[in-house]
């Protein structure tokens, strides 16, 4: 099974996410404490709008049920979500910002678990047996260099299952 | 994450007076389409939705959401069976796109019970469903129209609050009290149209006109012979895909811009255009079973 993860640099960082001076204080609280973090893409196509993915919100509420023993946020102001509809039947996972110790990391394993399960119940209870294509983004800074990867996955769920990440990995130059 | 699934044969429900002989009516529905008594079964399953309703009702009342929740589903069944009714009723009318719609809610109403039932063929459920999916195969629609859009404002149709906000904790597509959560946009922008193949609601068609007169040549055709050779709805039946040598000259002057006969999406003048033959694909439909029971 040919699975593709691409990994490359990121500037996307906390202290640039903290900069946008739309963010209210309580916005920022979040991008600084939150082990996990849900981020917008900052533009869509000619528009301004920051947009998530349209099944975030759903995402979001699963996540923190069964990832509680880790923070997780929302980076946007509250009241001013604003998500993004396509056109296919194609899933569009949130984009998503951890900090990790790539040696002590016990937290991507767990996340990429998350999101298989997330699909199953999300999609495969009730679609046909066509199975949808998986977007997803994940970035990883790294806390003792503060450098970022970004991870991204865009093909079929069975792939998605058979997706081992290593931190460790991420960070060899 | 774990998913709650429900048996709409739960016994449960029987303790409720309007659940006796909902069998047999669903029964009654399957029989009197199949007869195209299409009227009454459309009186017959709005009887059936009240009867639903009060079930809905009274486990409400009774803080009995699993009975609640199957209520809703009997709904669906009931939406289901109502779908292949508006859809043959389409059909003999010969109005092939109002029948596609159909068709796509018929198929919207098994997947919902596909996800919730946990004996998926429950009713001839499955059944069903791939009685309308081999319909769809006949219908000349092959690319959708779908939207993007930049959703400002949405609310949950359960608590009416953001499903962004903490107080929500409803989750789009599960059910809660005989209700299944969606998320209503209430404000958005429109970015862009795209045209796809694998849309999320396959209803918006690029119109291909239905010329009555001439439905026999045009490109309603096999939808058309489809449902005029199984003569009698519910006949469920299966589809063959074999291939079929014809000689060039039977597709005459055959565009050479339009997609090749053979069915390899390539243009015409750049696959068989030159060949003698031409092998083209070529559906065998076999009738299976006339779907008449539903069991309890």
């Amino acid at each position: 099974m040919n699975v593709s993860l691409k990994i490359s640099n990121s500037d996307l960082t906390r202290e640039k996410l903290l900069a946008i001076s739309e963010f209210t204080e309580k916005t920022k609280a979040k991008i600084q404490n939150s082990d996990i973090l849900l981020v917008p893409k900052m533009q869509v196509r000619d528009s301004s709008h920051r947009c998530f993915s349209a099944p975030t919100s759903d995402f979001y509420k699963l996540m923190k049920s069964d990832m509680s023993q880790y923070n997780i946020g929302l980076c946007e102001n509250e009241g001013e979500e604003k998500t993004l509809t396509l056109h296919c039947i194609e899933i569009w996972i949130p984009d998503i910002l951890v900090s990790i110790d790539p040696v002590k990391d016990v937290m991507l394993p767990a996340l990429v678990s998350f999101i298989v399960n997330y699909i199953s119940y999300k999609y495969f209870q009730s679609k046909d047996t066509d199975e949808p294509d998986v977007h997803l983004k994940i970035y990883v800074e790294n806390k003792k260099t503060k450098v970022t990867k970004s991870l991204e996955y865009n093909g079929k769920y069975s792939g998605l299952k058979a997706l081992k990440i290593n931190a460790k990995d991420i960070f060899k130059e | 994450m774990l998913f709650h699934k429900y048996d709409i044969l739960d016994i449960d429900a029987s303790k409720y007076s309007d659940y006796a002989d909902f069998v047999s009516q669903l029964n009654s529905c399957i029989q009197k389409t199949s007869k195209r008594n299409y009227d009454e079964v459309y009186s017959e399953i709005k009887i059936m939705q009240k009867k639903c309703d009060l079930i809905k009702q009274a486990a409400i009342r009774n803080n009995d959401e699993n009975t609640a929740n199957i209520s809703f589903l009997l709904n669906e069944y009931l939406v289901l069976l109502q779908s292949i009714a508006r859809f043959w009723q389409s059909c003999d009318s010969l109005d092939y796109p109002s029948a596609w719609s159909f068709l796509q809610d018929g198929l919207d109403s098994a997947r919902v019970l596909g996800k919730f039932l946990s004996e998926p063929n429950t009713h001839h459920i499955l059944d069903l469903k791939a009685y309308l999916q081999n319909f769809e195969k006949f219908f000349p629609y092959a690319y959708f129209c779908s939207i993007e859009a930049v959703v400002k404002k949405k609310e949950c149709s359960i608590c009416k609050r953001s499903p962004f906000d903490p107080a929500c904790n409803h989750i789009a597509g599960n059910l809660y009290y005989g209700e299944m959560a969606v998320n209503v946009v209430t404000d958005m922008e429109f970015v862009a149209a795209a045209l796809v193949r694998n849309p999320d609601d396959k209803r918006c068609i690029i119109e291909i006109k239905c010329d009555k007169q001439n439905i026999q040549s045009g490109p309603f055709k096999l939808i058309h012979q489809t449902t005029k050779s199984l003569v009698v709805p519910y006949l469920l039946f299966e589809i063959i895909l074999t291939k079929r040598r014809m000689s060039r000259s039977f597709y005459g002057n055959w565009p050479s811009d339009s997609p090749c006969p053979c069915g390899s999406d390539k243009k015409f003048k750049e696959c068989c255009s030159d060949k003698e033959e031409i092998e083209n694909p070529h559906y065998l439909i076999k009738a299976s079973k006339q779907l008449a029971l539903v069991q309890m």
